[in-house]
């Protein structure tokens, strides 16, 4: 269970970490309003992704 | 690699019987493997090092799309066919058809040469950290360490890096694994920031994709001349980079180690997923940003990963360059260890881990390798390649044309003088090409193949004949 909701935050902090780049693209966003979202989803991806894949067996 | 594979591999199993039907792995795993290999920290050196080149719009694209396309041919069809049918690591395969002391000389060329590779990534993630004590960086034609502040960050960063690689492989090969999807996506961010900084920066309208081609074809790779100390690069040099510059690996049969584990040899299809998203997506957004930086000061020619990926991206981009440089050095200084280890298999793993950091730190305190990355690349592929012909027609052509396979098996010799003299020639002769014929060094391998199978033949006739088994 852990691991499932640890697994959904983990692939939406991949959304929040492209979805800027492609608002500023659009001009929708400021570069340091990207930056700083860039860096939070970095947080999340990191702590999420670990508690998902460090004990994931691999093939 | 799997961590898996790398369980398999640095434990031993396998390496000197096929690999066993229940261990084979399915198409996933290659693709994730591939994705995250070819995502490195000198994909950061690459695209920028292709702007510096005075390449154009269509040259780089479209050279890019054809010699990567090439490049996962090779995989294809040169590596996995026998990868599948023979299940044997490189170095055991080699060992079969060369010899020990042969192979041994093989693994010294080939752990020299990813020290060297490793010591270009650790240069990558100690510009980063030349960002945050803004000391003075290497220009894009300096050969020397030009600071005190730049040997300190590359001794701090490469000594961490070889410290961490000899207590915890495995904990950074799985660290890498977590990084892999962040990473490249902050690739594709580093291509869309740096694409927004140019629409905005000449004030161009984008409503089409033909408006877009034309920023491209104006603005960001513009052609013309390259830079001072440059190659001019053209469509065909990009096209034979792509395709080579992971020559070791495919036409050099490097992969065997790992496509012995793949189901069937379709998978090295898998190839194009690190092809196109590391040397296509990555090496064109950070083409993007240099050729950004290059737009506002046409004079600031230095290739810095570090400046560039943090005026993109700030803080993540600086964490990316190290993390892009760190995850990759580590499984390199590794393999390099490895190499050197299969000399002398009695000394210990961390020991022999540690001087390769060291030597790989050395070597990254040298800016003249990540400066000239794309000649080095193609002299490393260059030198294992006549390697990748020998076990190519080994395998293939040398029973049908009457000639024993697996020579050095089959006659006990510690050095099948068939096989050396076929390396040493044809890199003489690539040599002779390249310093007197005027071919340039990232065309050479692709003759050389022709020659390094052609002197093959031909010497394993005569060598047969003189050579027999007691």
């Amino acid at each position: 269970m852990k691991k499932t909701i640890a697994q959904y935050i983990a692939l939406l902090s991949l959304v929040l970490l492209m979805a800027p780049s492609v608002l500023l693209l659009a001009g929708q966003m400021e570069l340091q309003r990207v930056k700083f979202i860039m860096l939070i989803a970095t947080a999340i991806w990191f702590v999420s992704a670990t508690v998902w894949m460090w004990e994931k067996k691999t093939g | 690699m799997t961590e898996n594979q790398t369980q398999q591999t640095s434990s031993g199993e396998f390496e000197r019987q096929p690999v066993r039907r229940d261990h084979l792995l399915g198409f996933k795993s290659f693709i994730g493997m591939y994705a995250g290999e070819h995502c490195a920290g000198t994909e950061l050196m690459i695209g920028p090092l292709f702007v510096a080149a005075g390449v154009s719009a269509f040259d780089l694209v479209v050279g890019l799309i054809v010699g990567n396309a090439l490049a996962v041919l090779s995989w294809m069809f040169l590596c996995a066919p026998i990868a599948t049918r023979t299940r044997l690591t490189l170095y055991y395969q080699l060992e079969k058809i060369c010899g020990r002391n042969l192979v041994t000389l093989y693994n010294i060329a080939n752990g020299v040469m990813f020290c060297f590779l490793a010591g270009a990534m650790i240069t990558v993630s100690a510009t980063a950290i030349g960002v945050w004590f803004n000391f003075p960086m290497p220009g894009l034609n300096d050969l020397y360490p030009n600071s005190v502040g730049w040997v300190v960050a590359v001794l701090v960063v490469g000594g961490l890096i070889a410290v961490v690689a000899a207590y915890g492989y495995q904990t950074v090969a799985k660290f890498a694994n977590i990084a892999a999807p962040w990473m490249v996506l902050v690739f594709l961010a580093f291509g869309l920031i740096g694409l927004n900084q140019f629409i905005n920066a000449t004030e161009t309208e984008i409503s089409s994709l033909s408006d877009l081609w034309m920023l491209s074809k104006t603005q960001i790779w513009k052609g013309g001349a390259p830079l001072e100390g440059q190659v001019k690069f053209t469509f065909w040099h990009v096209m034979f980079f792509a395709w080579f510059c992971n020559m070791a690996m495919h036409v050099g049969m490097s992969d065997l180690s790992v496509f012995r584990f793949a189901r069937k040899n379709w998978y090295a299809v898998a190839s194009a997923a690190g092809m196109y998203v590391g040397h296509f997506m990555a090496w064109l957004s950070a083409s993007i940003l240099y050729a950004y930086q290059l737009h506002l000061n046409p004079a600031d020619t230095d290739v810095l990963p570090g400046p560039l990926a943090f005026r993109a991206a700030g803080f993540v981009g600086l964490v990316c360059v190290i993390i892009a440089g760190w995850t990759t050095a580590n499984p390199t200084i590794y393999r390099a260890g490895l190499a050197f280890q299969a000399i002398r298999p009695k000394a210990s793993r961390f020991t022999v881990t540690l001087i390769t950091g060291a030597i790989a730190t050395i070597a990254g305190l040298f800016p003249a390798i990540a400066m000239k990355l794309l000649g080095f690349v193609a002299i490393y592929g260059m030198l294992l390649m006549p390697m990748g012909a020998v076990i190519f027609v080994d395998f293939w052509l040398l029973k049908k044309l009457g000639a024993k396979s697996n020579y050095a098996e089959f006659s006990g010799t510690a050095f099948n003088w068939a096989a050396g003299l076929t390396w040493f020639c044809t890199l003489g002769v690539c040599w002779w090409l390249v310093k007197f014929a005027g071919i340039q060094i990232f065309f050479v391998s692709l003759p050389g193949w022709f020659i390094a199978g052609i002197l093959y033949i031909l010497l394993s006739k005569l060598y047969q004949r003189k050579v027999r088994p007691d």
